[in-house]
C-alpha cells in the first residue's frame, strides 16, 4: 500500500495559529509573524512557514477562506511539479 | 440515440457505491470492474430500467494528494468500458471521472451522461468545486441534454448543491430532472438532505441524488442517496451506510407540465415575475434585473 502523507494542511493550520496570524492580514505581516516556525509536509520532512507563505500569490487576505484557498492553489502547483503534471 | 417518451416514466437505479481511494491506475481499474458488476446487478435486479447513476469520484475516489496521479483522459480505458457496458445493456449511464483535459489545463471534475448506444451525450464540469480542498478547474455552465422518457437532464456535482445559482441555471436551461452525484461526507448528512429537498422545491424539478459510502484516508461518506419530487418530498432514500441500489420511477414531464399548466406554485416563473398579479404590473411583475443582490 502506498504511504501517503495527508496531514500537511492540518500542520499548516497549526503553524498559522501558533504564529498568531489572524484576518484580515497582509502577506508582509503574515511573513513577519511566521518567524522560524516550521510545517510538517511529509513523514520526515519539515519546511518553514515562511517558504509556504512566500509561494502564495495574493498580497492581502480579507479572511481565512481567501488565505487557505490561496494556500491550496500554491500547494497544488507544487503537486503538479512533483507529479510532472 | 433512442429517445422514447413511451409511458413517460423514467426508471433509474442510483448506485450507492464505495469507490476505492485510488493511488494508481490499477486501483482505477478495480473501481471500474466494480462499476460494471453493479451495472449487471442493477439490470438483473431491476430488468428493463432506463438509467444507472453512479456517484461522484466513482472511478477514482478522492485520495489526498495522490488523486493528481489518476486523472483520466476522456478516451481512456475505464470510460470506454462503461460506454461499452451501456451499449451492451441498452441503458443510459451517469458517471463522474476526474478528467485531465487535452489542452493542458488542470483537472476537471466532470460528470458524463452516456446514452443507451454508448455515446457520451452530455458533459458537465463542476462549477463549484469544494473549496479550498478541491483545486479543480471550475466549469462555466450547467447545461441540459435530452434523456429518455421525456427527461431533460442536468447533472450537478456534490458541493454544487450548496449554491442556488447552479440549480437555477440548470432549470433555466430546461432541466426537469437534476441528477446530483456526490462524494458527500459526514457529519454533513443534514445538509445533504436539506440541499436536495430545497433544490427540488425551489426549482420545481425531480432530483435523483446518488452518494458514495465507505471510508478513505480523510472521510466517512454518508450515503442516504435519495429521490425527491418537485415539491421537495423524498420519495425514496437509501441508508446512510452500506452499498445500496435505490430504484426511482419518476415522471419527468410532470415537472414540465407544472411549468406550463400550473396556476400557482410555479416558483421558477414567480421568481422572475414578482408581484405579477398586482394591478400596477399587469401580469408581468418585476424581473430578475430588479433584484439587488448581484448589482451591488
Amino acid at each position: 500500500m502506498v504511504k501517503n502523507f495527508t496531514c500537511e494542511p492540518h500542520f499548516m493550520m497549526k503553524a498559522v495559529t501558533k504564529a498568531g496570524i489572524s484576518f484580515p492580514i497582509s502577506k508582509a505581516e503574515a511573513l513577519a509573524k511566521a518567524g522560524d516556525l516550521e510545517v510538517k509536509v511529509d513523514f520526515d520532512k519539515y519546511v518553514t512557514l515562511r517558504s509556504i507563505l512566500e509561494r502564495m500569490v495574493p498580497e492581502y487576505y480579507d479572511n481565512a477562506t481567501f488565505f487557505y484557498n490561496a494556500y491550496m492553489a500554491a500547494q497544488t502547483k507544487e503537486l503538479k511539479k512533483q507529479f510532472n503534471y | 440515440m433512442s429517445v422514447d417518451i413511451g409511458n413517460g416514466v423514467l426508471s433509474a437505479v442510483l448506485v450507492q457505491f464505495a469507490p476505492k481511494s485510488a493511488t494508481c491506475m490499477e486501483d482505477v481499474d478495480y473501481n471500474t470492474d466494480r462499476i460494471l458488476e453493479f451495472m449487471d446487478r442493477a439490470v438483473t435486479g431491476f430488468p428493463g430500467i432506463d438509467m444507472i447513476i453512479f456517484p461522484e469520484c466513482c472511478f477514482q475516489g478522492m485520495c489526498p494528494n495522490l488523486w493528481i496521479k489518476v486523472a483520466l483522459k476522456m478516451d481512456s480505458e475505464p470510460i470506454r468500458r462503461v460506454r461499452a457496458k451501456c451499449k451492451e445493456l441498452g441503458v443510459w449511464g451517469v458517471f463522474d471521472p476526474w478528467v485531465k483535459p487535452d489542452d493542458g489545463r488542470f483537472i476537471e471534475n466532470t460528470a458524463i451522461i452516456i446514452d443507451d448506444e454508448g455515446e457520451i451525450v452530455h458533459k458537465y464540469v463542476k462549477m463549484c468545486p469544494w473549496l479550498p480542498w478541491e483545486p479543480t478547474v471550475p466549469g462555466r455552465e450547467c447545461g441540459v441534454c435530452q434523456g429518455p422518457k421525456g427527461a431533460k437532464l442536468a447533472v450537478i456535482i456534490c458541493a454544487d448543491s450548496n449554491y442556488q445559482e447552479i440549480w437555477r441555471e440548470a432549470v433555466h436551461n430546461g432541466a426537469n430532472v437534476i441528477i446530483h452525484v456526490s462524494h458527500w461526507m459526514g457529519p454533513y448528512e443534514a445538509a445533504w438532505k436539506l440541499s436536495n429537498q430545497a433544490g427540488a422545491f425551489f426549482n420545481n424539478v425531480h432530483v435523483l441524488a446518488a452518494n458514495s459510502v465507505g471510508m478513505d484516508e480523510a472521510f466517512v461518506y454518508c450515503g442516504n442517496s435519495m429521490v425527491v419530487n418537485p415539491n421537495g418530498v423524498i420519495l425514496a432514500e437509501a441508508p446512510l451506510t452500506g452499498e445500496w441500489m435505490l430504484r426511482a420511477d419518476i415522471s419527468p414531464l410532470a415537472a414540465t407540465a407544472t411549468a406550463i399548466q400550473a396556476v400557482g406554485t410555479n416558483r421558477v416563473w414567480d421568481s422572475a415575475h414578482r408581484g405579477a398579479s398586482c394591478p400596477d404590473l399587469d401580469g408581468f411583475g418585476l424581473g430578475y434585473e430588479d433584484y439587488t443582490v448581484y448589482n451591488k
